[in-house]
């Protein structure tokens, strides 16, 4: 069982309908919800001492710093701080310049398009 | 001598004796003893006493074979170069440059004007050209720019129009040449009926002027299936995130519900699917009018009154103006009225206008600057404000998508500027952004400057 999960998505429904799901699965201990990317930054650059999520399912779309935008701040995170967290994109977007550019980046493991099926 | 030469010889001599005249010459061919003929002129001089009598007279012989050689040569000579002049193929013409009439004239010149050669030296200057060149000139002043031109030792050669004896313009070269003779006072026109060559011209130009216009054409199709492509693309983008996101929540909420299906759940189902179908709908709605934009060819255009167009905008806004005590100036610089479409001007001014004072800092008023001005080939107008500012380092290409808001207001519904993106540009106009944050940001439209009404 995973540790921590994050689930930044400014999307209550899907919220809600992956909390349910994780629940069920049993797939982690604690959940964590963000509305966009600023607030997970927020919370990583507070924690990052004393524990950070193992696993954040990061939407695309959202107000403010979106889910491309925090891959790219992330990075700094990451290098100063030796965070290592597994990132997976989750979007309805099934456009293949999407799924490349998630693909293109270092820290995501995989994509994943909504709704989650299991 | 022969009989005849000695015949003439005594009958002039006769002459001389009786003092018809005092003195005669005549071409004599003398025979030598060795048989050969010497070619001579015998010059006969008489002399007389006081009374007038004839005393005696004097007879001197010249030999003249050489001289006679000299001008056989220089007749056969001249005739070769007439022929080479009849027959060479421009017509070729003589101007006696101090009576400004033609001297001479060859057989081409007869053909292609259709004057005799003695119809020629009744003409001058200005008689084989029409009034007036093709060029708008009048002929015969710049004939004579052309002769003064000569004079001083340029070559002259030009295209000309030429008119015949029936009427017609022959289109031609015309070289003009001053010629190079001890006390010449003659200019050789040298003339080449040019018309296959201007057909060809003409021809050529109008091949260009299709090739051109085909190539306009093909750029502008080319531009507008570029901008098709990536309206395409915005489109595909728009139905890939805005509306598979919430058939992506029904179908998540079906499966919860399937999953657990009491009462309690059913209750939480059907109130969050009457949310999500309000946002499938709004966003339907939303793409609805940017493709109705998009489609209409060319909006309804109207006279519209910028003075007026603000005040309404501000009419609109009242409620908000007077709450956050906003100030709005507005600078036409003298453009009172433009030609476009009211529907969308209405719309993206006050589009923008609401953003400037939706966005503002918290507690400063905010101060929106509406500038128009005339600036080449557009129609700028600028709405400046002194508001958050957005950092365009980061979301410079989301200030104008659907659905992007990068302010946490509660009202940001991220549709505002994409369609009045889409209104401008089916004003054939575009619009850009330039802002940074804490300072403000100002928002630029420019139209053709064909929109002004003057």
């Amino acid at each position: 069982m995973i540790e921590k999960i994050a689930i930044v998505d400014d999307d209550d429904i899907f919220q809600f309908t992956t909390k349910i799901k994780i629940e069920k699965a049993k797939l982690a201990k604690d959940l964590l919800f963000f509305k966009d990317g600023d607030e997970i930054l927020n919370y990583i650059n507070e924690h990052y001492a004393i524990g950070l999520p193992d696993v954040i399912l990061l939407d695309i779309n959202m107000p403010s710093v979106d889910g491309w935008d925090f891959l790219d701040l992330y990075k700094d995170v990451a290098e100063n701080k030796k965070a290592a967290i597994k990132i997976y994109m989750i979007s309805s977007s099934i456009n293949l310049d999407d799924v490349r550019r998630a693909e293109q980046s270092q820290f995501v493991i995989d994509y994943i398009t909504k709704p989650i099926r299991y | 001598m022969s009989d005849k030469d000695s015949t003439d010889l005594v009958d002039l001599i006769q002459g001389v004796v009786v003092g018809n005249y005092e003195f005669f010459d005549l071409e004599l061919n003398l025979i030598a003893t060795d048989k050969s003929v010497i070619q001579t002129i015998c010059f006969v001089r008489g002399l007389y006493d006081k009374s007038g009598r004839f005393t005696e007279a004097i007879i001197t012989f010249q030999d003249i074979a050489h001289q006679v050689r000299s001008r056989i040569a220089l007749e056969q000579s001249e005739n070769r170069f007439r022929v080479i002049v009849e027959n060479a193929a421009e017509a070729l013409l003589i101007l006696d440059y101090n009576t400004l009439r033609y001297i001479d004239a060859n057989c081409s010149a007869e053909r292609l004007f259709g004057y005799t050669k003695q119809e020629f030296l009744q003409l001058g200057v200005g008689d084989l050209s029409p009034q007036i060149q093709n060029t708008g000139d009048q002929s015969k002043p710049k004939i004579l720019q052309f002769k003064k031109r000569v004079l001083t030792g340029d070559d002259g050669k030009y295209e000309w129009s030429i008119r015949r004896k029936d009427g017609v313009l022959v289109p031609s070269e015309i070289r003009s040449v001053k010629l190079p003779f001890a006390e010449s006072r003659i200019i050789r026109f040298s003339i080449i009926d040019i018309s296959d060559r201007k057909t060809n011209e003409q021809l050529l130009n109008q091949e260009k002027e299709k090739l051109e216009e085909t190539n306009s054409k093909l750029l502008d199709l080319n531009s507008k299936l570029e901008n098709q492509t990536s309206q395409l693309k915005e489109f595909a983008y728009i139905s890939s995130h805005n509306l598979r996101s919430p058939a992506g929540n029904i179908k998540a909420l079906l499966d919860f519900y399937k999953g657990d299906p009491s009462t309690e759940n059913l209750e939480f189902l059907l109130e969050k699917l009457d949310k999500v179908s309000d946002d499938l709908l709004n966003t339907i709605n939303d793409l609805a009018e940017v493709v109705k934009i998009k489609n209409e060819i060319s909006a309804e255009t109207n006279s519209i009154e910028l003075f007026e167009l603000f005040e309404r905008a501000k009419d609109s806004l009242s409620q908000t103006i007077r709450g956050k005590h906003a100030t709005i100036d507005i600078n036409l610089n003298g453009i009172s009225k433009i030609k476009s479409s009211k529907t969308y001007f209405d719309s993206i001014i006050l589009n923008l206008i609401s953003n400037s004072l939706k966005y503002s800092k918290e507690n400063v008023p905010p101060r929106v600057e509406i500038t128009t001005y005339e600036l080449g080939q557009h129609f700028i107008m600028k709405i400046k404000d002194n508001g958050r500012g957005i950092d365009l380092e980061k979301y410079r290409s989301k200030v104008f998508g659907l659905r992007k808001t990068f302010h946490k207001n509660k009202d940001a519904r991220g549709v505002g500027l994409f369609i009045t993106k889409a209104q401008i540009e089916s004003l054939d106009g575009t619009t850009d952004v330039d802002s940074k944050v804490d300072e403000g940001s100002t928002f630029t439209i420019k139209l053709p400057v064909e929109i002004i009404v003057k």
